[in-house]
Parts: C-alpha cells; sequence; structure tokens
C-alpha cells in the first residue's frame, strides 16, 4: 500500500538471482528482504522461482548419481519429506529405497543434529511395522535415509483408490486389486529378486478375504501395535498420516518416516499443499503449542481410521484456517451418520482418539491396539460411546474460549521459528509507536510501513496486521491526513471488525471531520465490546453534543464521570452542554442533572465550575 | 559449483564397455540416458525435436551405443565433461539419423534396438531393464514429468544461445572455464550472459506462475 519502489530493482533482483545460483538459500533471501523491505513480494516470487528451476534441472542429477554406498537406479516417489529412488547399496548388493530429502528442507545446524539424532533413533526401531531404516548420511550437502525397499504402496494411494471406485460396499480385496494396480509389482520385483524377504512372513496369510471394515481394524491394531513399541522405545512419530503408511501387496501396514516430522508451524513456508496434508492429521495441541507426544500420535492414528473407514478427513477444509479450526473446537461427523454399516463401538473407538483434551484420549497405544483387538473379536471394547448430552457439555465448555483459537493463531504466527522477519517486525513497530508518542508522524508512518511490508505476507497473523493497520491509521491521523486514515482504519476492520483501536481511531477522524453520527456508531460498537472504557463514553457524548442530543451528551459525560470521578473534561463538556441548553439559572441546571441522574457531589462539582472553564 | 569427477563406476564401465562388454555399456546407457535425451531434445530444432518425440526410444537407445564405441578416442574426467561430449556425439548421431530418415531412406538395420543389440551380443539384460521409458506406468510418469517438462517448457522460449548456455552450465554441469572454452568466448562473458539467460528463465517462470501450478508457495 505504502510501498516505494527503489531505484535499480532490476540490479537488485538479478544480484539476488546471482547469489541463489551461487548456493544462496532462504537465509540469502531474508538477508535481502531486510535489505529492501517494500521489495519482500517480489524477492519471494524470484526465489520459489529459482527453487522450482533448480528443482527441475536437479531432478535427473541422481538417477545414476552416487550416494556414498549407494547407486541411485530411478525415482519412485516423490513427497513433502523428499524424493524417494531405488537404489542399490554396493557393498551389500541389495536394493532399497533411498529417501533423499529436498535441499534446503534442513535449513540450519540445529535442525541438521535433530535430524541426526531422530534419524538415529528411529534406525534403532525394529517392528514388523515399521520399515527398517538401514543407514542415514549425508553427501555434498543431501540428506538420506536408506530404508526396506517395500513392495506396496502408501495408504492415502489406496484411499484415493478406494474414493474413485464408487459407492459402498468396499471390499478388502478391491484394496489388492489397488495395490497391484499402482505398484509395478515386476519391476519391484526384479529389483527384490526372487528371495526378497517377505514382510507379511507369518503373518495373516490372506488378509483380503475378510470385510473391509475388518481388513482396516487390522490395520490399524497392526499401526497401533507399532506405535506403542516405538513410544515405548522413545520415539514418536510427530506425523502420522496415510501417506506415512506403506501398505505391502500382502496386506501388511508398514510406517514410514518415524521420528523425522517437523515443527508443523515451519511447514507454511514449504509447500502449502504439503502443509495442508500434514496439517488434517495435527492434533490440537500440535498446532496450538507444538507439542507432539503419544498421544498426539493416537489422535493422528484416530484421524487416519476415521478416514479409512469414511473416505473423509474429519477435519480438513479448503483452507489452513478453517481446518485449524475444526480440530481445535469442532466434534467430527460422526462416522455412523455418513454410514450406518460403521459399528457402534468402532465409532466409540475412533471418538476416543479424536478426544480435544490428550488425557481423555487413551492412555496409550498399546490400550488403543487391545480396544481394536476386541472389537475384531467381537468383545465389547473399553471405549464407551459419547451421549449427546455429553457431547453438547463438551461443546459448551469449549465454545466460550472463543479468544484460545486467537491466541493460538497469534501464537502460531509470532512464535513460528521461520519467521526471522518477527523480530524486525516488532522492533519497527515500536519505534512507530516511540516516534508516534513524541508527535514525529512522519517517522513513526515510515517505520509502520516497513513493518507491514513485512508483516502482509505472513499467514494466520490476522491480530498483529489489523493493529498495524490501525497504527498505520493513527500515524496518518496525526497527520491530519484524514481521507488515508480512513482507509487503513477500515482496512484493520476488514481483518477484524472488533478491532476496537480501529474503532475508536475511525470515530474520532469522524469527529475531525464533523461526522458526528458516525463516530457516534462507531463508539456504539467499541462500547459494546468494552463497556467500561471511559473515554468512549466522553467522546461519543461530544459527538451527541455536536449532533444538540444533549440529553445523551450527559449521560455519557455522566457515565464518564462515574468511571472516572472528578473527570474535569467531562465536567466542562456538561457545563458547555446546560450553556447550549440555554438553562441559565442555578435551579434549572439542577433539576436537568438531577433527571440524567447526576449525585448530589456531582451536580455541585459541575455547577462550581465557572462559565469560562466551559467549551 | 563443485566439479564433479568421473565416478569410479564410469571409468569402470568405460573401460569394460571398450573391451566389448555389452553388460557394461548397458549400464553405463542407464546410468546416462535420461540426462542424455533430456539435453538432447532441448538441443534439437522444432521439427527434429518432434520427430524424435515421435519415434520410438530405440532411436536414441541405437545411437548411444553408436557414440558409446566412440569412447576410444576420449579419455573423460569430469562428469560434465563426460556428459558434453556424449550428449554432443548422440545430438549429431540423432540428427543425421532423423535428416536420414526424413528424406524417405529409411534404413531397416537403424531400427534395431539396442536391446537387441545387448540381447545378440551377450543374451544378458540388466540395469536398462529397470529403467522406465516413456511407456513406464502412470504413476512413475506423473512422479517423472512433472517439474523437469515444465523447465524445459520455459528452456525452449530462450533463444539457442541463452539456452546452450543453461544447458551448459545447469544440466551438463560445466564449468564457466570449460563453457568459455566451448563457446569460444571469455570466462567473464559467459558468466554474465549466463546470469542475464537464467534471469529471463527465472521471469518466464514467474509469468507462467509455474511454482504456484507446482503446488510451491
Amino acid at each position: 500500500m505504502i510501498e516505494t519502489e527503489p531505484e535499480g530493482m532490476a540490479e537488485i533482483i538479478g544480484s539476488f538471482i546471482e547469489e541463489l545460483l551461487e548456493g544462496g538459500d532462504r537465509s540469502t533471501l531474508e538477508e535481502y528482504c531486510g535489505r529492501y523491505p517494500s521489495m519482500r513480494r517480489a524477492l519471494e516470487g524470484k526465489f520459489e522461482c529459482v527453487r522450482v528451476l533448480e528443482e527441475g534441472f536437479g531432478e535427473d542429477n541422481l538417477a545414476g548419481a552416487e550416494i556414498n554406498d549407494y547407486l541411485v537406479v530411478e525415482e519412485i516417489g516423490r513427497g513433502g519429506m523428499g524424493v524417494v529412488y531405488l537404489a542399490l547399496q554396493k557393498s551389500l548388493d541389495r536394493y532399497v529405497a533411498l529417501k533423499v530429502l529436498p535441499m534446503g528442507m534442513i535449513p540450519d545446524a540445529r535442525e541438521i543434529a535433530r535430524f541426526r539424532n531422530e534419524a538415529r533413533a528411529a534406525s534403532r526401531l525394529s517392528h514388523p511395522n515399521i520399515v527398517p531404516i538401514f543407514s542415514t548420511g549425508e553427501e555434498k550437502g543431501m540428506y538420506y535415509i536408506a530404508m526396506e525397499l517395500i513392495r506396496g504402496i502408501p495408504l492415502s494411494r489406496a484411499l484415493e483408490g478406494l474414493r474413485s471406485t464408487g459407492p459402498e460396499p468396499r471390499t478388502a480385496f478391491e484394496v489388492r486389486g489397488i495395490i497391484e494396480a499402482c505398484v509395478d509389482l515386476p519391476r519391484l520385483s526384479r529389483a527384490l529378486g526372487t528371495d526378497a524377504p517377505e514382510a507379511a512372513a507369518g503373518r495373516n496369510p490372506s488378509p483380503w478375504d475378510q470385510p473391509y471394515l475388518d481388513l482396516v481394524l487390522s490395520l490399524c491394531s497392526d499401526v497401533s501395535d507399532a506405535l506403542a513399541y516405538a513410544h515405548r522405545n522413545g520415539v514418536c512419530h510427530g506425523d502420522l498420516k496415510p501417506s506415512n503408511i506403506m501398505l505391502s501387496s500382502d496386506g501388511v501396514p508398514m510406517i514410514v518416516d518415524f521420528g523425522l516430522a517437523r515443527d508443523v508451524r515451519s511447514l507454511v513456508s514449504i509447500r502449502s499443499q504439503d502443509f495442508l496434508g500434514t496439517l488434517a492429521y495435527a492434533s490440537p495441541e500440535h498446532l496450538a503449542r507444538n507439542v507432539v507426544n503419544e498421544k498426539s500420535d493416537i489422535w493422528s492414528l484416530g484421524v487416519t481410521m476415521y478416514e479409512m473407514i469414511t473416505l473423509r478427513q474429519p477435519f480438513r477444509t479448503g483452507d489452513v484456517a478453517g481446518t485449524i479450526q475444526k480440530i481445535a473446537k469442532i466434534d467430527p461427523l460422526p462416522m455412523r451418520a455418513l454410514s450406518g454399516r460403521v459399528p457402534r463401538d468402532a465409532e466409540a473407538i475412533v471418538a476416543r482418539c479424536l478426544e480435544k483434551e490428550p488425557e481423555r484420549r487413551y492412555h496409550d497405544a498399546q490400550g488403543l491396539k487391545e480396544d481394536i483387538e476386541r472389537l475384531l473379536a467381537g468383545r465389547p471394547v473399553g471405549a464407551r460411546p459419547i451421549g449427546r448430552m455429553a457431547r453438547q457439555l463438551r461443546r459448551a465448555r469449549r465454545n466460550p474460549v472463543v479468544s484460545l483459537l486467537c491466541a493460538a493463531l497469534v501464537v502460531f504466527a509470532l512464535t513460528t521459528p521461520w519467521l526471522m522477519v518477527n523480530s524486525a517486525i516488532q522492533k519497527s513497530l515500536s519505534m512507530g509507536t516511540q516516534y508516534y508518542d513524541e508527535g514525529r508522524y512522519s517517522e513513526a508512518l515510515q517505520s509502520y510501513s516497513m513493518a507491514w511490508n513485512r508483516l502482509k505476507w505472513i499467514p494466520f497473523a490476522e491480530r498483529l496486521k489489523a493493529d498495524a493497520l490501525c497504527d498505520l491509521g493513527n500515524a496518518w491521523s496525526g497527520k491530519g491526513e484524514y481521507e488515508k486514515a480512513i482507509h487503513f482504519y477500515e482496512a484493520a476492520l476488514k481483518i477484524d471488525p472488533a478491532t476496537v483501536s480501529a474503532l475508536i481511531g475511525l470515530g474520532d477522524v469522524y469527529f475531525e471531520i464533523g461526522a458526528y453520527d458516525k463516530t457516534v456508531s462507531l463508539y456504539d460498537k467499541v462500547l459494546l465490546l468494552s463497556p467500561t472504557d471511559r473515554n468512549s463514553y466522553y467522546q461519543r457524548g461530544r459527538a451527541y453534543r455536536r449532533l444538540h442530543m444533549y440529553d445523551k451528551a450527559l449521560k455519557d459525560f455522566r457515565r464518564a464521570i462515574a468511571l472516572a470521578a472528578g473527570d474535569v473534561d467531562a465536567l466542562r463538556e456538561i457545563t458547555a452542554v446546560l450553556s447550549e441548553k440555554g438553562l441559565s439559572t442555578v435551579g434549572e441546571r439542577k433539576a436537568c442533572l438531577g433527571e440524567i441522574g447526576f449525585t448530589g457531589p456531582e451536580i455541585r462539582a459541575i455547577l462550581e465550575l465557572r462559565e469560562g472553564d466551559s467549551q | 559449483m563443485a566439479v564433479r569427477l568421473v565416478d569410479s563406476v564410469t571409468r569402470t564401465l568405460i573401460r569394460d564397455g571398450r573391451e566389448g562388454d555389452a553388460r557394461a555399456l548397458s549400464t553405463l546407457f542407464a546410468r546416462y540416458q535420461e540426462k542424455v535425451l533430456r539435453i538432447v531434445r532441448l538441443r534439437l530444432s522444432g521439427p527434429l525435436r518432434d520427430r524424435l518425440r515421435l519415434q520410438s526410444m530405440d532411436i536414441l537407445q541405437e545411437t548411444f551405443l553408436h557414440a558409446i564405441r566412440k569412447l576410444k578416442d576420449f579419455e573423460p574426467t569430469t562428469e560434465a565433461s563426460f556428459l558434453h561430449w556424449l550428449s554432443r556425439i548422440v545430438e549429431n548421431v540423432i540428427r543425421d539419423q532423423l535428416d536420414y530418415w526424413s528424406a524417405g531412406k529409411r534404413d531397416s538395420a537403424a531400427e534395431r534396438s539396442l536391446d537387441q543389440s545387448i540381447a545378440l551380443a551377450s543374451g544378458h539384460v540388466h540395469l536398462r531393464d529397470m529403467i522406465p521409458d516413456e511407456g513406464a506406468s502412470p504413476t512413475q510418469a506423473v512422479t517423472r514429468k512433472g517439474m523437469r517438462s515444465i523447465v524445459d517448457e520455459l528452456l525452449l522460449e530462450l533463444d539457442e544461445f541463452e539456452r546452450e548456455l543453461i544447458i551448459q552450465r545447469k544440466l551438463e554441469g560445466l564449468t564457466f572455464g570449460e563453457m568459455a572454452n566451448d563457446l569460444g568466448k571469455s570466462e567473464d562473458a559467459v558468466r554474465k550472459h549466463f546470469n542475464r539467460s537464467f534471469q529471463k528463465l527465472v521471469a518466464l517462470a514467474e509469468k507462467k506462475k509455474v511454482p504456484e501450478r507446482l503446488g510451491f508457495g
């Protein structure tokens, strides 16, 4: 809005791209944005383009490349956490799935250390439903994880396939058909060899012969067993979702990417689609406080179960904010409302996983597994269906805390680690306020604009944005540029119509330009939101006085005095109103004030003020 | 940009290939097939590029084999120089063959695929089997296409010299010194031209909203 295009923009962009080509990364972007804040949008656009181009050029580089002991053969999958290749481990002459994390995915030393620690912990896990990690390592800045090659597809792809096959009833057999259609089995078989270890060894030999729901339950039982095992060994998954569960052609689910979850908030800066994909399975505490533990894994498995049973994601909406709100506050539609075939006990198990308060969920994954096993065996489960009344009560308890979500969102925006710019924004804002307080409005404007130009690109920081727009409005108002001030106040109110400071600022500007009726209606809103604000009664009273609505003015001044005893400004206003009403005698004035509800001492204080003191 | 030396596997494959080991040649082929094909396609003029797209992969495979046989005259040191050398030869062979065919003098011998050559030579097929060709499964095609083809589309909008600079630097991985040698210009001039070309490519990507189309940003 208040953006001036710096001179030599093309040169700046040119040198920015050159630096990116010489190995620059996100920190280069932040450095340039810091230097040229008004060019942030342009620089970010260029950054994304360079990233896409580099990936486009680099895509083939790994096919045929050697990464330590691995000879990369070809790409077999691609996702938010990197590209998976079929690779030959030369020393052992075996084929592996080599996951290579995208360049720039691990931005700093702290994250690298974390990646190493977690990958090391995950590589110690040994469970039939966890994809074994053979090794992890780094070469030329590329981080990779070598895993067992699974003859199968991610569960997410199986669900996609089921969605496209039409309505119920679904069968386990259909799932097998989807896996066979998706996996290039002959090719993988060649890679795996005829004597490849079967992941399904010793397990149910014909998982495809059972009803679909039983298949879902037994898969979830296996996954919760794997979770329980990992949790006992001190490893949480942190990003459990269907795309992280491989489903082998033998019907065995195997979890991948254990412990590789990143701060879900930092994903915002990576790819919005991936972020949404991850977000839909994240627990309320993960989103609000970045807490990832056993309970959040149970939540994610609950979401996955819900989706496997109904083929719908319980919390996903079209956008990030809607999804967050749904996760934080809204119970999912009962599965039985979507399909009468879902047994009550299955509903109860999923509902217990999806309790908003972690302590209400299963104590641990083992408990979840046991309940699923009970359901499969036709025995009563531990989770009890939640009655309608209990549901209502819980909802009622949650809803009053409207500010919770706002607070979560603000924390979300303020604490997001990738927001290196955050401190710069805060600095600009507080400098602006300092200038504003000193009456140096032009300087204040400059600082506020700087903050705004960074802030406007940040998702979720709506509260902060509204406040910053309001600051800009105040600064313009200070300069006497009312039209511009109105523009900014209105922009703030567009983001959040309950931004009190914007309502006040706008009300005052309208007062200055003589639009007193507008002032009154704006202060009406302020006082609805903030009914004990002395200043608002005083200001509205002044507007009423200009509109010759004297009784209303007097009432407001009386409230102002009640909230701030001895409020001289209000007393003077009252004296002025009495004069304008044509009440010249003490008696008339006393009677009028008494009618409005002033107390004796207040009336005395008003009458003691000399006429000349009034405005 | 770090110079990547030809690795031990490639060196061994070249050595064995020179001695007539068909399996070594097929493995070498597998390692460079996609990259070379991409580079060559970008370098061919429009009509030839279309023709190549229509023809079987066998053309490339055959010509590739032919090119590899020229290895006795060349001792590569870096990955980039090997790739550059290889792609130039393949490009020339394909150009000749396509010109030849377009004149209607189709040689049935040229239709013989690399598969057949190798099978005839050794009765042995190895890694090449696992490298999908254009007819790979749909899921593979989706994962492999995306970015690469979009970036290639953009590259084709640059003029020939700009495109060549980017091919040499970003796809073949040549140093500015090597590029200067090949193009007969000073290193500084090549660097400047390259940067300008890349900026143009970035502008094109932005104009066509490429990051959004690929789900970035």
